[in-house]
């Protein structure tokens, strides 16, 4: 089994990064102003005390949330505009770097899923590696509607008195990125039903609700929350502004291969379908895309597909690399628990009896 | 452990040491008190009011020190004093200092006031000496967080910016709690503070904050030095959140995930030949 492989290192820079952005409050302290940026475009959640980082999505809703009304009272925009600008323009500094890589290389919430994933499909458990197109039709508008209405709808509504300033976060409330990154700091204070109104009640039930259910289908498909993440909407935002890119340059055979759709964990089925037959390489790095560059891995012809960084190939499909990626891909896909207990049980059971 | 009703001037005056001449910081309650909503957005321009409690002689002087440890000279109009916001920073220690030929008292506040972030961390503020004995919160509560019941928070004791071990310190609450305390051998303190509220209603912001405050002393060459932290603390969310029924909720979504599971419409991406 071949042990140098892009999702190998990705695994890696998943992994350090998650320790980081999870844990790193160790290195650089437990303050606001010792935070890398306080804008982060990964799911790096502030309500874990111990992280290195937080998500820009919290200071987004409390930015709207405490500042339109006060600057729609007060006729000064500039204390509204300003720290909102603020926030986006930290958040694109990082993001122009690794656009929507910090989906599929840097955030803790990516890679916790990726991580239950593996569990699930080594305990055997059923695996679902794509949905079908319906599906995945119908879940493509949500992660627009969670940052329109969750990120910037409710808390502006709330900012300017049309619903309780209990709504002023409301993604933050459902987010689970918010329990799963205190639980693996070994405290339970986010997973909580909160009695104290009806409204904190309903945000906290659905996000504990949200949590479960994220980790039971991230057992059998893959990515299951990152689908309707309001910051992979965000991302598809200003995806046009990142130096990291997914080209494609296809070819009349890519219509009948679909092993590049069939890798994609996002269920983008415009990589076998778009771009065929072009004559120069062509952008293809669409709103669900977080460059985890698994598609390019599982591509049997050269070159079709490139992950382009200031538009120099990175990483190219090659027919090579895919076999030994896919060689190694099957051999990994039959190592699940019961193979390996029911493997031991069978050369129990194959010793004589007076060697046990 | 005796119970007494918030009334703040009263109260303060009574849960007070009387037995030591030491200064203490407390909040001036606004008639519209938010109740410590969310750090005090839209109070900027009065300033935060604070009394200082327990001068003996003489006026104390005060000082508004930033992260940036750059500091302000404040004065103290009868025994009050407004901090307004400086811009920058949300952390600022405010320190009233008095001293005499026999004794040096020194009250330390550390006030949340919303600035701008100015690249300067609260961590520089507390490695700061801000007077040769203090206690310092090692570290303060993290912004957007608060000092509240039922949670473990570390002090250390520093005279001459030594650690002091086996330091003994008096824990006052305006819940009505009183405890005499000791540092560790590593001159830290870890205080898990007292759910003494009279009355707990669902909900931080429908919970007026109560005061804690730490005091402690040393005697030094023919000197007696005094040192107190105050500090606002919140009732424990735990009062109105249940986390056996957030795990009930969660293992609920899980069981539903695991239904969805045996029913996700698989499509094979790839076509058949």
């Amino acid at each position: 089994m071949s042990l140098t492989n892009l999702t190998l290192l990705r695994r890696g820079v998943q992994l350090l990064a998650f320790i980081f952005l999870v844990y790193g409050a160790t290195v650089v302290g437990v303050y606001a102003a010792d935070k890398v940026s306080g804008a982060l475009p990964s799911l790096a959640c502030a309500y874990d005390e111990n992280g290195a980082d937080y998500c820009a999505l919290i200071p987004l809703q409390h930015q709207v949330g405490h500042g339109l009304g006060r600057a729609m009272d007060s006729g000064n925009w500039l204390m509204f505009f300003l720290p909102v600008l603020t926030t986006i323009g930290t958040f694109l500094l990082m993001f122009v770097v690794l656009n929507k890589a910090f989906c599929g290389w840097i955030c803790p919430l990516g890679f916790f899923q990726e991580v239950v994933h593996l569990i699930g499909q080594k305990l055997g458990l059923r695996k679902v590696n794509s949905l079908s197109n319906g599906w995945v039709d119908k879940l493509r508008p949500v992660k627009w509607l969670m940052l329109g209405v969750l990120v910037f709808g409710l808390p502006a509504l709330s900012s300017l008195g049309f619903v309780s300033k209990e709504l002023g976060d409301p993604f933050c409330k459902i987010c689970p990125s918010r329990i799963m990154t205190t639980l693996v700091n070994g405290t339970n204070e986010q997973l909580y039903v909160n009695t104290a109104s009806p409204s904190y009640m309903v945000l906290s039930v659905i996000g504990d609700f949200l949590f479960g259910l994220m980790v039971a289908m991230a057992l059998t498909l893959r990515q299951p929350f990152c689908r309707v993440c309001p910051l992979l909407a965000m991302h598809a935002l200003f995806r046009k502004l990142g130096m990291a890119r997914l080209v494609k340059q296809g070819s009349a055979r890519c219509d009948k291969c679909g092993l590049c759709a069939q890798a994609c964990p996002m269920d983008i089925r415009e990589l076998q379908t778009d771009f065929n037959d072009t004559d120069k390489p062509q952008d293809i790095t669409l709103a669900d895309c977080t460059l985890c560059g698994r598609c390019v891995e599982f591509c049997p012809d050269k070159d079709v597909l490139q992950i382009r960084y200031l538009n120099q190939p990175l990483f190219s499909a090659d027919p090579q690399y895919f076999k030994q990626r896919n060689k190694a891909q099957k051999q990994w896909d039959k190592i699940t628990i019961t193979e390996l207990t029911g493997a031991a049980k069978t050369s129990d059971k194959a010793k004589p009896e007076g060697s046990r | 452990m005796k119970r007494l009703r918030p009334c703040w001037p009263v109260l303060l005056a009574l849960y007070l040491p009387a037995a030591q001449a030491q200064l203490v910081w407390q909040p001036v309650p606004a008639a519209s008190d938010s109740h410590g909503g969310h750090g005090g957005h839209g109070k900027r321009a009065a300033g935060k009011p604070f009394e200082l409690q327990g001068i003996v002689d003489g006026q104390p002087s005060v000082a508004l020190y930033q992260p940036d440890l750059s500091s302000t000279v404040l004065p103290l109009e009868g025994a009050q004093v407004a901090v307004k916001s400086t811009g920058v920073n949300n952390y600022h220690a405010l320190v009233a200092r008095q001293t005499s030929a026999t004794t040096e008292s020194v009250a330390i506040r550390y006030v949340y006031l919303n600035g701008k972030p100015s690249g300067h961390s609260p961590s520089e503020l507390l490695a700061e000496p801000l007077a040769r004995l203090e206690i310092v919160p090692a570290p303060l509560p993290r912004e957007h967080r608060r000092y509240e019941t039922r949670k473990p928070y570390r002090f250390e004791v520093r005279f001459d910016q030594q650690l002091m071990s086996q330091q003994p310190i008096t824990l006052s609450t305006q819940g009505g709690t009183r405890l005499d305390l000791l540092t560790d051998e590593q001159g830290v303190l870890t205080l898990t503070l007292p759910e003494d509220f009279a009355e707990i209603k669902p909900g931080r912001r429908n919970n007026r904050p109560l005061e804690w405050q730490l005091t402690t002393y040393i005697q030094d060459r023919g000197v007696l030095y005094n040192a107190s932290l105050s500090a606002p603390y919140h009732p424990s969310p735990a009062n109105w959140q249940s986390y056996g029924l957030g795990l009930a909720v969660a293992a609920l979504g899980f069981g539903v995930g695991l239904g969805v599971n045996r029913r996700l419409p698989v499509q094979s991406r790839r076509k058949s030949k």
